[in-house]
């Protein structure tokens, strides 16, 4: 074996490390950057030589690191920072960027040497983190609210009835008695609907081949009483016949949401129809349109609909703010997307999750 | 001075019941003459944008003496009824500017020192209401009118 001379060991060291190296000397100025860094930013030595590697910065990154460099650099001090760094292909990435002062044989300052990473992953899965650390807090909020909310209007309601025994009105205490099942099933409505949203969360749910029409069928007569009762017609137009996806969300998707249209039916008309199409669009995803002629709602909150516990209407009708955002999450988990077309004057709600059969 | 003496309370509560049941409370106080509702933020601020006009159509309530204010409601909640409530203060002439109660069923710290934000919001009622908190808030209310 030929014995490898000591520049060229340092050299076959820095281009194989997992880590992107520069060099800079006493004017702050880079002239060294191993194999890694080129293949990375794309560019060659010459191009990123002196301050040409700051051309890959993320510009709203620029001022912050420079002044990190620059203020550890006069004090050679060492320095950790993390920036966004164009890569070959456009994409910036995340790179966390460690560097320190290098001494020469006579211990003189003679620059800086950095190694960098590429963190994007962690710096995403971190916001993610943040964001779904965020979410619960703000569902915890919401939910002790409105588990609270029915129980202090049961023991409003206790306060009343012994209230009344006092006073002997016995008119009164009829009402409380006949008022105290409404918190009551509402406790339990929420309590249904939290259950349901843990499943969404962690059951996982083998995709199968699903024939609409029967889903649908199945689905209208879970609602037979509601319709007949409020004289509703329910409509299908099966375009598409069958979809491969998971059974359980797909039905829990479209439950829901003709849950939402027969609960927020419009009293007032004499005529009440839900429709629902089932399509195919041009890149084989499955598109579930399901309109009613009900209540509606405002347009100002066409977004705000599918946020947790977000209801447009009072309490004196039915809902808790859980069901569309409920379908959002199932929607999501199955790579689809959800939209509202119409709210007011026959609302239109879009689903479309993608069909796994090629 | 406002001409009429009545002592007239406005629940902003979307919950039926829980006006049914504060109405009923406040009336055994024997100190309010009339205890009226409205069901979001959004129909309350309807009546103070109107004053005038409310006035002439509900002699009887209107401009209320007090307002019992819930926080979660739809379409309009307690905290951005306050903030909107706020700005008509500011802009429009309304006499005499009734007292706000927070009325909710949130003993969150954080509403808490959200409502004290308000100059006008007097003091955070917890549900359930019950004779004893309907009687101190009568008492409280006739020695702050009476010291107007």
């Amino acid at each position: 074996m030929k014995p490898v001379k000591e520049d060229d060991k340092f050299k076959i060291m820095a281009d194989n490390a997992p880590v992107m190296i520069w060099i800079s000397g006493t004017d702050k100025l880079c002239y060294y950057f191993n194999k890694p860094w080129l293949n990375f930013t794309g560019r060659t030595l010459e191009q990123e030589y002196g301050n040409g590697w700051a051309e890959g910065v993320h510009p709203d990154d620029m001022d912050r690191c420079l002044n990190i460099y620059v203020t550890a650099f006069e004090k050679e001090e060492s320095f950790r920072m993390q920036y966004r760094l164009k890569r070959h292909d456009g994409e910036y990435r995340w790179i966390l960027d460690t560097g320190n002062p290098w001494y020469d044989g006579e211990q003189k300052f003679a620059g800086y040497a950095g190694s960098c990473i590429d963190i994007t992953e962690m710096v995403e899965s971190k916001r993610l983190l943040e964001k779904a650390n965020q979410e619960l807090l703000e569902f915890n909020y919401r939910l002790s609210h409105d588990l609270i909310s029915p129980i202090k209007t049961v023991r409003g309601l206790l306060e009343l009835s012994s209230l009344s025994v006092k006073e002997e009105d016995w008119i009164t205490l009829s009402q409380c008695h006949e008022k105290i099942a409404s918190p009551i099933q509402k406790l339990e409505t929420l309590i249904h609907s939290i259950l349901e949203l843990s499943k969404a969360d962690y059951q996982d749910h083998a995709p199968e081949t699903i024939d609409l029409s029967l889903i649908l069928q199945n689905i209208k007569e879970s609602f037979t009483q509601k319709l007949n009762e409020r004289n509703i017609e329910f409509i299908t137009e099966i375009k598409a016949k069958t979809v491969t996806t998971s059974l359980f969300r797909l039905r829990e998707i479209i439950y829901n949401v003709v849950s939402n249209s027969v609960n927020f039916y419009d009293s007032k008309k004499d005529k009440h129809w839900i429709k629902i199409t089932t399509n195919f669009d041009m890149r084989n995803n499955l598109v579930i349109n399901v309109s009613d002629n009900g209540i509606g709602f405002d347009s100002e909150f066409q977004e705000r609909v599918f946020q947790m516990f977000f209801r447009a209407h009072s309490q004196q009708l039915p809902g808790n703010g859980l069901g569309l955002y409920l379908v959002k999450k199932h929607v999501e988990k199955l790579g689809g997307a959800i939209k509202v077309l119409s709210s007011r004057n026959n609302t239109e709600l879009q689903v479309i999750i993608p069909n796994l059969t090629i | 001075m406002n001409s009429k003496n009545l002592k007239s309370v406005l629940i902003v509560d979307d919950e039926e019941i829980e006006f049914f049941i504060a109405k009923r409370i406040l009336e055994s106080t024997k100190c309010f003459d009339s205890i009226y509702n409205a069901v979001n933020g959004k129909e309350a601020l309807q009546l103070f944008k109107n004053f005038e006009e409310s006035c002439k159509v509900y002699p009887e309530h209107f401009p209320p003496s007090l307002i019992l204010l819930d926080i979660n409601m739809p379409t309009m909640n307690g905290f951005e009824f306050l903030e909107a409530y706020q700005n008509l203060l500011s802009t429009e002439k309304i006499f005499p500017i009734p007292t706000v109660i927070m009325f909710t069923s949130s003993d969150e710290e954080k509403d808490k020192v959200e409502a004290r934000r308000f100059p006008f919001v007097k003091d955070y009622l917890v549900k359930p209401l019950n004779l004893e908190k309907a009687n101190k808030l009568a008492e409280d209310f006739k020695n702050a009118t009476n010291s107007d």
